[in-house]
């Protein structure tokens, strides 16, 4: 595995995954992109659910066939498991190996892996690794400074410790799912797609790094217990704050700003099929602004809307007219003029208008080209996006490609890291180990 | 804020007018006043606070002093501004070569968009965050209600959580023999990221994922339920739970649903779930395996069980006040190196003395 790539913040730390999805395995792509080896642990009947998902054609090869990998016979009565573009923009710069984890044999391989790596992450159900006999003082005896990190949903202690919890759960769970939408008596929105599968990861990492940080300086290891729902938790502090100090509940109030005087605020039909602007003011010299740019129309005279505080008493009448204009506006030009003259604005992009339409993330390198070796080149996203100017992020981490399939990295890690043999890996394999 | 709470000594630095987001509400007693927003206080704990004009001379060399001591710099001032002042990273490097340095802007240093305007919302809609969030459509693709951005300032937590990773692999880089570094961190390029697999999605298969209501059913206090579902429900058990309530059809309906018809599950659900409270219908649902969860707000949280086993709350003094608050604790357990969620945020110019003498006695 050469790779000719600038250098990484975290070169030579190794992570032993057996993350899963998005909430746990979102943490290791973070950190395989800052250049740590993350090994990724599958086995027959526990492969990663999201390599159903999402699954694409493969490109045609530039130059020759593909030489896809052989599945070890293990895995080889699984169907197609190496088409799925999600799990390759979630596992990029991963390596992949397949290990039985069921079998008394795979676990004395996986704590001979234990032994030579820096970091242990899982996102089983609570209980999972200890009915292994993996518990933290296990992994501990095997190397003493292990860090040892575990994502369950709700975490491994408390009255919901063992109950199922997606994304979804997580969000409901931390208190931000109710904030989203129009007031009572409309139903919340939440979000459609999986916040509280992208926040904890971000947490996760957090955790990995300081606590590698504290081992270096301590030569100490340490277990960490996140659940998937704090940090969501963690994130609603004004509203338990307001709460606490004010006795007051929180409410959902749709696109309004109750905490920072704005008016107009909120997000306005713009031309074409389901096409808005967001368009924020906040003083009265970006009143001026927008009222110039609309050509000044008779009711934008009118008293009500004279200043912010009258701004304010008059929010639905001020939208409606506002929205009269700018439905009949394409988003971006709108969005460009109102920037031009000095108002926050932006287009509401759509997942295409982000790939195809935005210029900023292009001049970013939001989006990365990287090698899949059974789908062929397709752009990943950023898991990782500020830009560290000495040390370089990149989604393909010590990889340089999309993720791994099914038990890719089997010969480095089991001949190369662990030491065995040709014929000890043909064995293990011919017995369902590996 | 992350970052106190790893350990670390932080030391905010303001104008002699106070930092913008101390106008921000909501405010102690709706009281507007630097010392009573509520945003500051929770966003500002853990950390020390000092006063400092950079146009004065004096001031600068307070600065100056700081950067001397310091290991890392975060800068969301807006692009160029400390440069213009010349008190960038160039300036900073020239005293500390190793420091790390953190600039978070709108939409980064570079490229057609650094200069543009924003704001939580346009950030929102600009990131990709607000297009999924929103109400069933009326039909097809039409609807009737905008896009939502979700509260919370969500779109400048995530901008704080990559910076605050940034930060934190360029110390664990130095620490391990590496340089230090300039980071530009931008809101725009987290939020792009946070909408998880819509844009794979749209990369993979061409579809753009739009806004709708979630899996959900409305129990008989008013209180929403989230349900998915996917493993380990065991849609027999859960069939004969709502049997037993005499809801005949919706059990069968229950009893041959297969993975693929999950979508309707809220259908299924509903009768059942309208008879009884969330809390109840989500422990139910819960021991047949489906992944459940109430829809509350962050302070119907406070007196639930498992947060409470899991301190998820800490009350923090306000010894000026007379009082304490409850804040969140932290976002996880980790008991060999606890989250630091206090003291509260700092006042005004509040340690501007302490860590003058502070320094005064470093250089001795």
């Amino acid at each position: 595995m050469t790779n000719a790539i600038a250098p990484q913040p975290l070169r030579g730390v190794r992570i032993v995954d057996l993350t899963w999805m998005l909430a746990s395995a979102g943490t290791t792509v973070i950190l395989a992109s800052l250049g740590a080896e993350v090994i990724r642990i599958e086995w027959p009947g526990h492969l990663d659910f999201t390599r159903r998902q999402l699954q694409a054609r493969p490109k045609p090869p530039p130059l020759g066939p593909l030489k896809a990998p052989a599945a070890p016979k293990s895995m080889q009565a699984v169907p197609e498991a190496n088409l799925s573009g999600l799990f390759s923009d979630r596992n990029a710069g991963k390596l992949g190996i397949t290990l039985n984890m069921r079998a008394p044999e795979g676990l004395e391989l996986f704590k001979k892996l234990v032994g030579i790596s820096d970091i242990v992450i899982e996102g089983f159900r609570p209980n999972a690794m200890r009915s292994w006999g993996l518990d933290y003082e296990t992994l501990k005896s095997i190397k003493s400074d292990i860090i040892y990190l575990q994502m369950a949903g709700f975490g491994s202690t408390g009255p919901y410790s063992g109950y199922a919890s997606y994304g979804p759960t997580a969000q409901v769970m931390s208190g931000i799912g109710a904030l989203t939408g129009l007031p009572e008596p409309h139903p919340p929105t939440m979000w459609n797609h999986s916040y509280m599968d992208v926040t904890p990861p971000f947490y996760g990492a957090m955790a990995l790094m300081a606590a590698l940080y504290y081992r270096n300086r301590t030569g100490k290891g340490q277990y960490i217990d996140q659940a998937q729902y704090e940090p969501g938790l963690f994130l609603s502090g004004t509203a338990v704050l307001e709460y606490s100090a004010n006795g007051r509940r929180s409410t959902r109030v749709g696109n309004r700003s109750p905490y920072l005087d704005a008016a107009p605020h909120g997000i306005y039909r713009c031309a074409g099929e389901d096409n808005w602007i967001a368009i924020a003011v906040f003083n009265e010299q970006e009143w001026t602004a927008l009222c110039r740019e609309m050509g000044y129309p008779s009711w934008a005279g009118d008293s009500r809307f004279a200043d912010m505080r009258n701004r304010l008493a008059n929010l639905d009448l001020l939208d409606a007219h506002l929205e009269e204009w700018t439905k009949k506006r394409e988003k971006y030009a709108l969005m460009y003029q109102l920037q031009q003259a000095g108002v926050a604005a932006g287009a509401v992009q759509s997942p295409g208008d982000k790939f195809e339409r935005d210029p900023q993330l292009k001049v970013r390198g939001f989006f990365v080209d990287l090698p899949h070796t059974r789908l062929g080149t397709w752009p990943h996203t950023r898991h990782f996006t500020p830009r560290l100017t000495r040390t370089p992020a990149h989604p393909g981490g010590i990889t340089q490609r999309g993720a791994p399939c099914v038990g890719e990295d089997n010969n480095y890690v089991f001949s190369t890291l662990l030491g065995l043999s040709a014929e000890e890996i043909a064995a293990y394999e011919e017995r369902g180990i590996i | 804020m992350l970052l106190a709470g790893h350990g670390a000594d932080v030391i905010k630095i303001e104008p002699p007018t106070g930092s913008p987001s101390r106008a921000i509400g909501p405010f102690y007693q709706d009281i507007r006043d630097p010392d009573r927003s509520l945003f500051f206080w929770n966003y500002n704990r853990a950390k020390r606070g000092v006063v400092i004009d950079l146009n004065s001379s004096e001031g600068r060399d307070f600065y100056t002093a700081l950067i001397r001591t310091a290991d890392a710099v975060v800068d969301s001032q807006g692009p160029d501004v400390m440069d213009r002042l010349g008190l960038g990273y160039d300036w900073a490097a020239e005293i500390s070569p190793n420091i790390i340095y953190c600039s978070i802007t709108p939409f980064g240093l570079n490229g057609p968009w650094r200069d543009l305007k924003a704001s939580d919302l346009v950030h929102s809609a600009l990131g990709g965050m607000a297009y999924c969030c929103g109400y069933d459509p009326v039909e097809g693709n039409r609807w009737d209600t905008p896009p939502f951005n979700p509260l919370g300032w969500q779109t400048w937590c995530k901008a704080g959580e990559h910076a605050a990773m940034a930060v934190m692999a360029a110390l664990l880089c130095r620490q391990m023999g590496g340089p230090g570094q300039f980071i530009d961190a931008a809101i725009h390029d987290a939020m792009a990221h946070s909408t998880e697999g819509t844009v794979p999605r749209y990369i993979f298969n061409g579809v753009d994922q739009t806004r709708r209501l979630p899996m959900q059913v409305r129990c008989a206090d008013g209180v929403y339920l989230n349900v998915l579902g996917l493993p380990p429900a065991d849609f027999k058990k859960i069939s004969e739970m709502v049997a037993r309530d005499g809801l005949v059809e919706d059990a069968e309906a229950l009893r041959t649903t297969d993975p693929s018809r999950f979508q309707a599950l809220p259908s299924m659900l509903a009768r059942w779930a309208a008879r009884r409270p969330a809390m109840e219908a989500f422990r139910a649902l819960q021991g047949c395996g489906l992944a459940a969860g109430a829809v509350r707000y962050a302070e119907d949280m406070i007196a639930d069980p498992h947060c409470q086993a899991r301190q998820n709350f800490v009350e923090i003094e306000h010894p000026e006040l007379g009082r304490s608050f409850l804040y969140p604790r932290q976002p996880r357990q980790q008991a060999a190196t606890p989250w630091r969620s206090g003291p509260r945020a700092p006042l005004l110019g509040e340690h501007t003395e302490a860590i003058r003498r502070e320094l005064l006695t470093k250089t001795e």
